[in-house]
């Protein structure tokens, strides 16, 4: 009788394997990125890099044994794409958060998500996204442009300035630093830092130029480079992206402008170094996390992954966008999961105040875990303050590798300001 | 023994033998059939009307009618997928780049479920928009494209402007790259596959 009961048994539970109905239950993410537009050259590896990670994350049970279904399109770096594609994420595929990448496309989107109650991850680390009072559906996971900006200025000031043999004879005669400022003015993305940065000079005491309107796709910045040159600045900030800031770091170079260089996290990377060669020694720039490649915990994952997924492109064609997917989607992850645990996320029932209440649960978050992933410094969220850190990871380009120069702490260096300087 | 453990046991062997050939399948082979244009507008990156000069009636010069407005290319990829396994395998997601001269212009993916009957042939047209401006500033941005543009002789809007021109004799070679494939079976395990091809009368001579 025994027998014959265990034999019912593995026959249902073959018949249960065979059944249409045994299908994972899922949980959709919908991502828009640049492919096409005027930062798909970073773009496109920030998508390779998505997919290797849900891949991933599918490998290991998804989210609470549910599966992460992704969804990315392109939208060409254009507002109105990503207008229309977010909305028939959330009309049709309903979606249950968003990933999101400008900071044109997140602001522009932004009064839309927070009615809608749907959390957005975005690409863009602007600021402007990060006060739960005005944006509460909005999160970056990078620390944020302005931070990021002041972060720079302070460390070329402490480290730089302050110590360094090129300096000596301006700091002695007294003469003030001065910071002039390359960057697209139209681009909501290059500004968004501008005023953080130029109220991080006077509190260093340094002057400010005037400002230099350089394109996102400059192929020539001598106009530029000679204006500022005839202010006698002695550190730049370039705001754009790695193809114009590495044009006017190698103009600055030819035209003997003499400034250092600083940069945000979006124009500094690997082509950075390769492109400005020796005219990019000594610059300075922030990144969200470790470069690709570097031995830090988790990043043979991301190397296994990117092998295993695509294959077809080359090892030396990946960059930090494709680790700051995998910081990016690991944050998704975790936040689905506490949701999902609190209450099943079900597709089409709206469970936006419940993954916004798992973001703000976050206290020193790493990804996946484990401590020092991807060189990410730890995340926290609460529900008055949604920036993600306030340390600054800040590296340098010294004999033609990029090194880190230190991880500053502004909230920390600048105790009594941090809080006036949420949300811009 | 009884007629109910008869049908417990024929259960059972059916349902072994339903299970086995999912547990032995190969992902679904993906080659690209050809290259067609879906809808083409002559080249311009902004359009613009001539208009009588102010100073001579006579003279025209161009205006820009409506900035954002850009010439657009629809191409279309025709993928053939070939089932070689004893079970329908259904195609879940697929994405790969569009090279135009080597030059990356666009990464396109297909989200439709598409089940492929055992040992069976599908054929999947997917439709890429290339939009001149946004092209030109996608070929501007990127490093490995500016360099290569520049060891060509050539700027942006001069290679977009040939390709708009060109595309209906594919004389230069058009070519799906990075392809990924993600399939499932009928039991919801993932095959994954990559894939690549080449097509015009550049990629035909070698």
């Amino acid at each position: 009788m025994k027998k014959g009961r265990l034999i019912l048994g593995v026959a249902l539970f073959f018949i249960f394997l065979c059944s249409p109905a045994f299908a994972q239950q899922e949980i959709v993410v919908g991502s828009i990125n640049d492919l096409t537009g005027a930062t798909s050259d970073v773009g496109k590896d920030m998508a390779l890099g998505i997919r290797e990670c849900v891949a991933y994350i599918n490998d290991r049970g998804g989210i609470n044994g549910k599966k992460m279904k992704l969804l990315l399109y392109d939208y060409g770096y254009r507002v109105p794409e990503a207008i229309t594609i977010y909305k028939r994420f959330r009309d049709f595929d309903k979606i249950a958060m968003l990933s999101q990448w400008g900071t044109g496309d997140t602001e522009a989107l932004s009064p839309t998500v927070n009615k809608d109650q749907m959390v957005a991850l975005s690409d863009s680390f602007s600021g402007h996204l990060c006060d739960p009072k005005k944006t509460p559906y909005n999160f970056v996971y990078g620390t944020d442009y302005s931070t990021n900006a002041r972060a720079c200025l302070t460390s070329w000031y402490d480290n730089i300035w302050m110590k360094d043999e090129k300096w000596k004879k301006a700091r002695e005669a007294g003469k003030k630093p001065k910071l002039v400022c390359f960057y697209m003015f139209a681009s909501p993305y290059a500004s968004a830092p501008i005023k953080a940065i130029k109220d991080q000079a006077a509190l260093l005491g340094m002057e400010v130029g005037k400002d230099q309107d350089v394109s996102l796709t400059a192929l020539d910045t001598k106009s530029q480079v000679l204006a500022a040159k005839a202010e006698e600045p002695t550190i730049i900030w370039h705001g754009n992206t790695t193809m114009s800031v590495a044009t006017a770091v190698k103009d600055g170079y030819a035209l003997q402008l003499g400034a250092d260089h600083i940069v945000n996290n979006w124009g500094f990377d690997q082509n950075l170094v390769r492109m400005t060669g020796k005219a990019g020694e000594g610059v300075i720039g922030a990144a969200a996390c470790a470069f690709f490649g570097m031995d830090v915990p988790m990043m043979k994952e991301v190397m296994e992954y990117a092998q295993k997924i695509n294959p077809t492109v080359p090892k030396e064609k990946r960059d930090i966008r494709t680790v700051q997917a995998w910081v990016k989607f690991g944050m998704i992850r975790d936040a689905l999961a506490i949701a999902d645990k609190k209450e099943p996320i079900v597709r089409g029932k709206p469970a936006g105040p419940a993954i916004l209440a798992a973001f703000e649960t976050f206290r020193d978050w790493q990804p996946f875990g484990v401590k020092g992933a991807l060189g990410r410094p730890p995340v926290t969220y609460t529900d008055t303050d949604h920036r993600p850190s306030s340390v600054s990871m800040i590296y340098i380009i010294k004999d033609g590798k990029i090194q880190l120069l230190e991880q500053i702490d502004m909230k920390k260096k600048f105790a009594d300001k941090w809080m006036s300087w949420l949300g811009w | 023994m009884s007629k109910v453990w008869k049908i417990c046991a024929i259960a059972l062997v059916t349902s072994v033998f339903a299970v086995m050939p999912a547990l032995a399948v190969d992902p679904p082979k993906i080659a690209l059939e050809r290259v067609e244009v879906a809808s083409i507008q002559p080249f311009f990156i902004s359009p613009k009307i001539a208009v009588p000069t102010k100073d001579d009636p006579t003279k025209t010069e161009d205006k820009v009618m409506a900035a954002g407005y850009t010439a657009t290319l629809n191409t279309a990829y025709i993928l053939k997928i070939t089932n070689s396994n004893k079970v329908p395998i259904m195609l879940d997601e697929l994405t790969f780049t569009i090279a135009f001269d080597g030059f990356d212009v666009n990464t396109v993916t297909a989200y439709e479920d598409m089940w492929i009957p055992a040992g069976k042939t599908n054929f999947l047209r997917v439709v890429a928009t290339n939009e001149a401006n946004p092209t030109i500033g996608s070929l501007s941005v990127g490093s490995e494209w500016v360099e290569r543009a520049a060891k060509m002789g050539k700027k942006a809007p001069e290679l977009v402007k040939k390709w708009f021109d060109a595309i209906s004799d594919f004389d230069f070679p058009v070519e799906v790259k990075d392809g990924s494939a993600v399939f499932k079976t009928e039991d919801g395990k993932e095959l994954r596959t990559n894939f690549s091809g080449k097509f015009g009368k550049a990629a035909e001579k070698k």
